[in-house]
């Protein structure tokens, strides 16, 4: 048998995996960050044409002053080719970049920029004129040499070393979030030198006058102002900075496809644009005289609600309908799911359980199964090989669930493949192959698959020799069978050494042999059974079973599981359990009782023609001697009214089938089985007839019951619906000292 | 089974023979419910009839529904103990006129 490699586990799932980044978004970024590049390495250039060629428009295209030094624009246009030289940086493994000529380029422009802010800087601080302003164009355009106003503002310069810093970081390690932190305060500075600007806040965009009033004391040290034009190139550079990186550190979100792209996308600018817009409505109000004041402020502010209140709403709306689909979905996918397990345990149910047999003379089965969830990775399996001879298998696989059950499945065919494996290959082909054996072949098989996948399954195989009054039974690591011994009135528990199958493919099984006498019980349970709790905890244990079984032990199979079931779920507090619950009893009854005087077969085809030929068999079997004749007319009516019935209502009338009936007569009873292929019927189902005479029909199951002492629905061991119908020679009171039926 | 029908005065009398049971009911009902669509005096003879089954006791259950409805009268008579027994079972002896012999159940008629 090949063995397939062992079951994958899980990746853990990262968040990269299930949100991407919005291809379109992507693209659009690049296109702005690489338009902002070029804007400034255009402007850059055209200042210092226009200082060489001494155009005054394009001189000034940054400042709108006569006065203004080209170091700026310089600076800008480095910049601005450093962005484009670090556009599309693809970063190895370890998030180092490796030196490429463009690289070595974009840092060479990046410090130059840096270093024109921190000489500008070392000049403020140091009240110190190193030359640098006029160092492009050698003659001062102004008359009085070079003053403060030439400099470029204190906050552009600030800003050109902080954007040549996150530059120069970018060159090294292309996705560190500190370069965009760096950007965004840029962008702060920048867009406060442009409110500054927009609302005539002089301070904020850097013309400061140290030492109180200005105009009187012209000669004390006047900052520059960071005019309009520098301050939106320098804010659409940091821009441009944290466009260049859509899928890292804080862009990573506003790209992405998620609904938190989606929000921070609507908000984001709604965020700057309203404050900004209405603290400028706000101003400007002040400025007229059409509306006071505070009545100004108010309408703004109330303007301001609407406005934000309003992209809060579209944005509430759009996560709304996100979420409304996704629960959708889930709910699709939990139905779907909750479909196949539907399915699942209907073909468990239907195709996959066996019965119990009901028609042995020797022995009452009972079963018993409550999966833990619908699919049950518990299985029975009853092996009828001889009326004397009959093999009980009960397992448990470990988890539950789907791939229990399919394991379970599996499991009962490689047992069955290895007894008729073990039959075909064996000498002698009237005895049957030891258990031991049975479970050794199959475990061969199974085990290295079952190692795969991590589980295994624990097994007890019973084989009950009649013949021999003995038990022969082999434990694979399950719980101990409890064999009630009615002789001495105590339960013995039956524990074998073996493992579970599916943990050693090389292991070889041992089995034990106990006898077995008459009014014995043996009680087959899984885990689910010893190991349901209480809600505190507490397990409801092996000795609470034995008990119960030793209590009950003279009970009917059928009766003894409805209480066992009644205990654990009075125990449990709960009609479902945590585990697959599975117990299957036995109960031995005397087999060496007389068996019948006569017995005789017949087949039928299902036309109710034949109702007549049924009713003259029954007569002639019963007649003689065992009944009364009152008695025979009884049974034949019941007989008439069940083959009717399986004609009318299993076979819906079709007369091309067949019905099977035996007859055995009993010194003391006449048994009368009807074996059919239609469908079943619940004579629970069947509501009591009404004898007023407003129904016509439908007494057929009532006659039935009238007319026998005993009837029985069931699916025999061969998979047939049976009804059988026991009819005693003596009153029902006078036959106590009966066991049970002989059915 | 064999049905017979005949006039005797004024009252019909239907004989059974055999066996009434599943195969034969419906034959039962095409030749006797018919007689019923009019107000008639009705006699069925089961003197004959070695078993019935239920849905041959419900066939006689529809006679007599038939009959009530359109005001005619249905008596059954020459039951042997086990049809008898049938019957009980049923308890139909409550709901249907039931007479112990064809003379009986003629003479009551007339």
């Amino acid at each position: 048998m090949n063995s397939l490699p062992a079951v994958e586990k899980f990746e853990p799932v990262a968040a990269s995996d299930v949100v991407s980044a919005n291809p379109r978004i992507i693209w659009w970024l690049k296109a702005i960050s690489r338009a902002i590049s070029v804007l400034a390495m255009t402007v850059g250039a055209l200042v210092v044409i226009g200082g060489v060629l001494d155009i005054a428009l394009l001189k000034n295209l940054l400042t709108g002053q006569e006065t203004a030094s080209p170091n700026a624009a310089i600076a800008i246009g480095l910049i601005g080719v450093a962005l484009w030289q670090l556009q599309d940086g693809e970063a190895d493994n370890a998030g180092e970049v490796q030196l490429k000529p463009r690289h070595r380029l974009a840092r060479l422009c990046a410090m130059g920029a840096a270093l024109i802010g921190l000489v500008t800087i070392a000049e403020y601080i140091f009240d110190r004129d190193l030359g640098v302003d006029h160092l492009l164009f050698a003659e001062p355009q102004s008359s009085v040499g070079t003053s403060m106003m030439d400099r470029m503002a204190p906050g552009t310069a600030v800003s050109l070393v902080i954007l040549g810093g996150a530059l120069l970081q970018m060159s090294r390690r292309m996705e560190h979030w500190s370069t965009q932190v760096l950007a965004l305060a840029v962008g702060w500075i920048a867009f406060l030198a442009c409110l500054g600007h927009l609302y005539g806040a002089e301070l904020l965009y850097g013309v400061v006058c140290i030492g109180g009033d200005c105009e009187a004391t012209s000669n004390l040290p006047r900052y520059a102002a960071v005019a309009l034009p520098t301050a939106l190139m320098l804010g659409l550079l940091a821009y441009g900075l944290l466009a260049s990186r859509p899928h890292d550190g804080l862009m990573k979100i506003i790209s992405s496809d998620s609904t938190g792209g989606l929000v921070a996308r609507r908000i984001l600018p709604a965020a700057i644009v309203f404050p900004t817009a209405f603290g400028w409505l706000n101003v400007s109000l002040l400025d007229t005289d059409f509306i006071q004041p505070d009545l100004g402020a108010a309408l703004v502010a109330g303007i301001d609600v609407i406005a934000v209140g309003g992209v809060l709403w579209w944005s509430s709306w759009s996560l709304y309908r996100i979420d409304v689909q996704r629960r959708l979905t889930e709910r699709e996918l939990a139905q779907v799911r909750e479909r196949e397990i539907e399915i699942g345990y209907r073909i468990q149910r239907t195709l996959l359980f066996d019965y119990p047999p009901h028609d042995l003379p020797w022995a009452r089965f009972a079963a018993l199964t409550i999966p833990s969830d619908r699919i049950d990775g518990d299985f029975f399996d009853f092996l009828v090989h001889t009326d004397r001879q009959i093999d009980v298998i009960l397992g448990d696989v470990m988890g539950k669930g789907v791939p229990a059950a399919l394991l379970g499945a599996a499991t009962k065919t490689h047992l069955l493949r290895a007894f008729s494996h073990l039959i075909a290959i064996g000498n002698d082909r009237a005895s049957l192959p030891e258990p031991k054996d049975i479970i050794t072949l199959a475990n061969s098989h199974i085990a290295n698959e079952l190692i795969a996948l991590d589980s295994f399954v624990t097994v007890c195989y019973a084989r009950f020799d009649l013949d021999r009054d003995r038990l022969i039974f082999v434990d694979c690591g399950h719980t101990h069978t409890i064999h009630y011994q009615q002789q001495t009135g105590n339960c013995v528990l039956l524990a074998g050494e073996n493992m579970p199958l599916g943990l050693d493919a090389h292991e070889i099984y041992t089995q034990y042999e106990i006898e077995i006498m008459p009014g014995d019980l043996l009680v087959f349970y899984s885990d689910g059974v010893t190991e349901a709790r209480t809600r505190t905890g507490e397990l409801f244990g092996v000795e609470r079973l034995v008990d119960l079984v030793q209590t009950h032990a003279d009970l009917d199979p059928e009766e003894l599981t409805k209480r066992l079931r009644a205990a654990v779920e009075a125990f449990s507090g709960s009609g479902s359990f945590a585990d697959d619950l599975t117990c299957v009893s036995v109960k031995l009854k005397e087999h060496r009782l007389p068996g019948p005087l006569r017995r005789a077969e017949m087949a039928i085809s299902s036309d109710l023609k034949e109702l007549a030929i049924v009713r003259d068999f029954v007569e002639q079997m019963a007649s003689k001697g065992v009944l009364s004749v009152d008695k025979v007319n009884s049974l034949k009516r019941a007989v008439s009214e069940a083959a009717s019935n399986i004609i009318i209502h299993a076979y819906d009338r079709r007369p091309d089938r067949r019905i099977e009936l035996d007859v055995e007569v009993f010194a003391d009873r006449v048994v009368v089985r009807l074996h059919h292929l239609g469908m079943s019927f619940d004579p629970q189902q069947v509501s009591a007839p009404k004898f007023d005479g407003s129904q016509e029909g439908g007494f057929g199951i009532y006659i039935i019951a009238q007319s026998v002492d005993e009837v029985r629905y069931y699916v025999d061991d061969r998979g047939r619906n049976c009804i059988a119908l026991v009819k005693w020679a003596d009153q029902p009171d006078e036959r106590r000292s009966h066991d049970a039926s002989d059915i | 089974m064999q049905v017979t029908s005949e006039l005797v005065g004024n009252v019909h009398l239907v004989t059974l023979d055999g066996e009434l049971d599943a195969s034969n009911v419906t034959y039962f009902k095409e030749m006797v419910l018919p007689l019923l669509a009019s107000p008639i005096k009705l006699v069925i003879d089961l003197s004959g009839i070695r078993f019935i089954d239920s849905s041959g006791m419900g066939a006689m259950i529809s006679c007599q529904r038939h009959a009530a409805a359109v005001g005619g009268r249905l008596k059954l008579c020459g039951m042997s103990p086990e049809v008898r027994a049938s019957f009980e079972l049923l308890r139909l002896q409550s709901i249907l006129d039931i007479s112990n012999t064809r003379e009986e159940a003629l003479q009551s008629f007339a």
